[in-house]
């Protein structure tokens, strides 16, 4: 959005500069870009003093040509001196911080010889410089004689606390302690900004004052002390508007640790008018932000208000509010759940709330069911399942069949069976899964609604064969599988399945056969790969990744072998030439592993399986790689090479492949030297994940090295991005 | 065969979606919408047999199905509510500052263009209709309304013209009367309001789509660019400068500024609000000094970027 002309002459600048129209200007200055430094200086200056602040903005765009240079640096230092106007002065910090460690020194130097408004800016832009080598020179100026220099060497540490923080952290305690209250509020943000706990002897006091009462609040909610939560309640009475909202949040963020029965016990105290207050903030359309709604509704939930459901039931309409709300209804225990299954099944099947609101219900009575509760509460919730899921609401239907899957009786097994052949697929799939869990649940009546549907089949009263294949799958897959056979007319219905005319039986045969194997599954799975359903295809690459996996386990003891079976497998798929296919059974061979198992025999399959993985996740297709990727972070955690493998991906040639793999190194804790690497990668997706992992490292070093490239960093986009990285990490104090 | 509810999207698979969507429409979700964006893909996963987020990114990545299928979940990612006359200082101030100063000297402006740039359901662009009829203007002939939005659903939605009692909150009771026609299926946008409003399917990352709008006077793009990051949004603002006649207006969200954005637009104050406008000498640009040494500006062609 410049002008640009062919020739850029200093007159010419110079000239246009003068122009009584702010927009010429501005033009004029974003040119001095391409002037050299010496015509480039004197112009420069003069922009960046403009009465516009948007010529001086363009100004210090400008200057970015020239950074680092000495000459800009000490031209910029020259500014403070005393008689400069204020824009020009400011605009010089903001250019000095983007001169970075370069800065540093010259700035240091000049501390001695300017007056206090020249000291207060080189502090900050000490502070601007992202240089952790600036820390000792501000550290000293905490001692200046002048309260503003004292003051902005506060401000000048926060702002590089992410890069050093350990030392900062230091500073700005100790800054806590002196008796100048705006240096004192100063460190608070900086500790906040930081995420660090300020010990409770130190910050309890500061609640007293007004000045710091705000950012003494916010602090409280990063503290971890038992006696908070009590001292928090006794002033909570007393606070209006925005100190009570901190307050609220304060004690909302110790409840969701061990300090929650110390939350409970201090808010007991105020009883009936602090609950009514809470509720009034709950609401819908009460004024205030809903990040304080949500909160006030975990703690009206802690306290037990009056009409804490239907508020969270409100919340749960609330996209933004529905965790919370869910997380309060959870905080009321099992006691609730007579109020939550009138809302699920309404006597007269009337509700005020949407299908969305009771689906979420639903999910929360299921997991309170799962505490102690009265047989009665259990026998109202599943009745009310029922009726819920023969609603023609797709996700009331849904969800009532996955909580009848948790809680349901042999009885369900009919109610969900009823749903398998539903057109509309969630619905389908939701019976199918239902079918499938609650028959691992009640195998014995399962294997005879089983045998009671391939009956029916063969005498054609139904003509739905999904329902006793499905079962069989799932009483297969039970560990005491071995006793489970199934009749010859079971078998012949699971062959007819197979070559159903309907893609929906043909999947579901296939899935079957995946858990059931046998001799002619291979060859099954195989000619399915060319079947005119996706779904199928997809199911068959699924089931070929199953056999892999079973090979990989069942082979084990001669790797030879189990890596030729495996290799196979993925040889097959490659030949369907069909990518996504070939990825899925990738990722099939991971699906039920766990990366905590750490027994022999788990660790041989892993070792045989990273074989084969291993040169797919460095040079295969980008989504066959990823999901390469993906299998090794599922492989035990005691797979030798797995480290190596994965910083193999990180050369792939697919951005998405490397964040993948830096992703699942992260997962894994396995961030370490080598991803520094990925700061010079050309993805700048890449750059700043690679960056976010470091600042979230434990790994100390890690951390100062990334510390250390933001300081050197001249490209402004990559080093806001990398102080991004660690701004954007709480600090949780120091790590080993 | 596993439930819908038991898929999790997993920290990792959110970062690969959220830097997927934001390359696509420039949109950045925070860590803390990972609950919100699971629940409202999930079905998407039920309905392709999919039994991981993992799958649903390698499906989106397809060549085959993924861009359609990459569509349909920014379509309900980018799901925003908005109602009529919101934030109605700001409509105020288009209809009794902002619109004047255009129609009079030096900018002199007869047949206004407005764009509402990510308008979502239509709200705001009904809103900006309803103020132009009540300011005396002309369909057509005095103004022309543009809504575009990334969402094929809200555009059908706005072109359907039929909102519920939530879009009403803020509108004057006697603007609903005399705008909006009750039916069973909610309130029906009046047949003479609907002509004056147009509406389009637009991401606006993509400025040569974005160039069939043509040049507009004002642009409104609210609370739209708080959900883009910083490069993102300077593409758009970008786009948006070429797409202003010289001394158009540029109204954000009252949260929004452009301050670290750009130094190109110049800011107006109003009686209520602080607006942007490009600059009427933006067109010029410095050319060659004159005989007495001083810079001159002239009508020279202005350089993109």
């Amino acid at each position: 959005m410049t002008s640009s002309v062919a020739v850029v002459s200093p007159e010419l600048v110079a000239a246009a500069l003068e122009a009584a129209d702010a927009e010429e200007r501005r033009q004029a200055t974003s040119l001095i870009a391409e002037l050299v430094i010496h015509d480039a200086l004197p112009l420069l200056v003069r922009a960046l003093g403009d009465t516009d602040w948007r010529v001086r903005k363009e100004a210090i765009i400008a200057a970015r040509a020239f950074v680092p240079a000495p000459a800009l640096v000490s031209r910029m230092i020259a500014v403070f001196d005393p008689g400069e106007n204020v824009g020009l002065r400011n605009a010089a910090v903001e250019v000095l911080g983007s001169c970075g460690t370069a800065s540093t020194g010259p700035l240091a130097l000049a501390l001695g010889h300017v007056d206090a408004d020249g000291r207060k800016l080189i502090v900050q832009a000490l502070g601007a410089t992202r240089d952790p080598h600036a820390l000792i020179v501000l550290a000293r100026a905490l001692d200046d004689r002048d309260e503003n220099v004292r003051q902005g060497a506060v401000e000048a540490i926060a702002r590089l606390a992410p890069l050093v923080p350990v030392d900062a952290h230091k500073l700005l305690l100790r800054s806590l302690e002196g008796a100048d209250e705006f240096c004192q509020l100063a460190a608070l943000e900086g500790l906040n900004a930081l995420g660090a706990e300020v010990p409770w002897e130190k910050l309890e006091p500061l609640l007293e004052h007004s000045t710091l009462r705000m950012a003494a609040l916010t602090a409280a909610s990063l503290v971890q002390d038992v006696r908070a939560p009590a001292a928090l309640a006794r002033i909570l009475g007393a606070l209006r508007g925005n100190a009570f909202l901190l307050a609220m949040t304060a004690l909302v963020r110790m409840a969701e640790g061990p300090l929650l029965p110390h939350v409970a016990k201090a808010l007991e105290s105020d009883g009936a008018h602090l609950a009514e207050r809470l509720m009034q903030i709950a609401a819908v359309g009460s004024n205030v932000p809903q990040v304080h709604r949500g909160h006030a509704l975990v703690l009206a939930s802690i306290v037990g208000a009056p009409g804490v459901v239907d508020a969270a039931a409100y919340a749960l309409e609330d996209e933004l509010l529905g965790e919370v709300a869910d997380r309060a209804l959870r905080l009321l225990g099992p006691n609730v759940l007579p109020d939550l299954i009138a809302r699920i099944a309404p006597a007269k099947g009337v509700t005020a709330f949407s299908a969305h609101v009771r689906a979420a219900f639903i999910e929360a009575s299921v997991s309170l069911a799962h505490a102690p509760c009265p047989p009665e509460s259990i026998a109202a919730l599943l009745a009310a399942l029922r009726t819920a899921a023969l609603e023609q609401e797709r996700r009331i239907t849904t969800s009532s069949l996955c909580a009848l899957s948790r809680l349901g009786t042999e009885q369900d097994l009919v109610l969900a069976s009823t749903f398998v052949g539903s057109t509309f697929k969630p619905i389908a799939y939701a019976a199918e899964a239902a079918l499938a869990i609650l028959t691992r649940r009640h195998p014995a009546a399962a294997r005879r609604f089983a045998a009671m549907q391939t009956d029916r089949v063969a005498k054609g009263s139904s003509d739905d064969a999904c329902i006793a294949v499905i079962i069989m799958g799932s009483l297969a897959a039970l560990p005491d599988a071995a006793g489970q056979t199934f009749s010859a007319a079971e078998m012949a219905l699971l062959t007819r399945c197979a070559t159903a005319e309907e893609p929906r039986r043909r999947r579901t045969a296939i899935e079957t056969l995946a858990v059931l194997g046998g001799d002619s599954a291979h060859r099954v799975f195989a000619l399915a790969l060319t079947d005119d359903a996706r779904e199928v295809r997809i199911a068959a690459a699924r089931a070929l990744g199953v056999l892999g996996c079973a090979a990989c386990f069942r082979d084990v003891d001669d790797s030879a072998a189990a890596t030729s079976s495996l290799r196979a497998v993925v040889d097959l798929v490659t030949h369907a030439s069909d990518t996504e296919l070939l990825a899925t059974t990738i990722r099939t061979l991971g699906e039920d592993l766990d990366p905590l198992a750490v027994d022999d025999r788990s660790v041989r399959a892993a070792e045989i399986m990273l074989s084969v993985l291993t040169p797919l996740a460095r040079d295969g297709e980008a989504i066959v790689a990823m999901a390469a990727v993906e299998t090794m972070g599922r492989l035990s955690s005691k797979t030798e090479g797995r480290h190596a493998a994965l910083f193999g991906a990180l050369r792939h040639w697919d951005d998405a492949v490397v964040k993948s793999a830096l992703l699942k190194l992260q997962t894994i804790g396995a961030a370490s030297q080598e991803i520094l690497q990925c700061l010079d990668h050309p993805s700048l997706e890449v750059r700043t994940l690679a960056a976010e992992i470091m600042a979230g490292s434990d790994d100390a070093d890690l951390r100062d090295r990334l510390a250390e490239r933001t300081s050197v960093e001249l490209d402004l986009n990559m080093r806001d991005k990398l102080e991004g990285a660690l701004h954007s990490v709480r600090w949780r104090g120091e790590r080993s | 065969m596993r439930f819908a509810e038991d898929i999790r999207l997993a920290p990792d698979e959110f970062r690969l979606l959220r830097d997927l969507f934001n390359r696509q429409c420039g949109i950045v979700l925070s860590p803390e919408q990972r609950p919100v964006i699971e629940r409202r893909l999930r079905e998407r996963l039920t309905i392709h047999g999919l039994h991981s987020f993992g799958e649903y990114y390698q499906l989106l990545r397809s060549l085959d199905h993924g861009r359609d299928e990459l569509e349909e979940a920014i379509d309900i990612v980018t799901i925003n509510e908005t109602y009529f006359y919101r934030e109605e200082f700001q409509l105020s101030a288009l209809q009794n500052e902002i619109i004047p100063m255009l129609r009079k000297s030096p900018s002199n402006r007869v047949n206004l263009s407005i764009w509402s740039a990510g308008c979502s359901t239509g709200d705001e662009v009904f809103s900006i209709g309803m103020l132009a009829r009540e300011a005396g203007l002309v369909g057509g002939t005095d103004i022309r309304i543009f809504g575009s939005d990334i969402s094929r659903r809200c555009i059908a939605h706005a072109r359907r013209g039929v909102y519920g009692p939530a879009s009403f909150r803020a509108l004057p009771f006697y603007l609903k009367k005399k705008y909006f026609v009750e039916q069973a299926d909610g309130f029906h946008v009046a047949d003479e309001l609907r002509s004056w409003c147009h509406f389009g399917h637009l991401n606006l990352l993509e400025p040569a789509k974005a160039s069939v709008v043509g040049r507009v006077d004002v642009i409104l793009c609210r609370n739209v660019l708080i959900y883009f990051d910083d490069a993102s949004r300077r593409q758009v603002i970008e786009m948006f400068y070429d797409r202003l006649v010289p001394g158009g207006f540029l109204l954000l969200g009252h949260s929004e500024s452009l301050l670290n954005v750009t130094t190109a637009f110049e800011l107006v104050h109003l009686r209520d609000d602080l607006v942007y406008r490009k600059p009427l000498s933006a067109s010029r640009t410095i050319s060659a000094p004159d005989a007495g040494g001083r810079g001159t500006v002239s009508a020279l062609s202005q350089r993109q970027g």
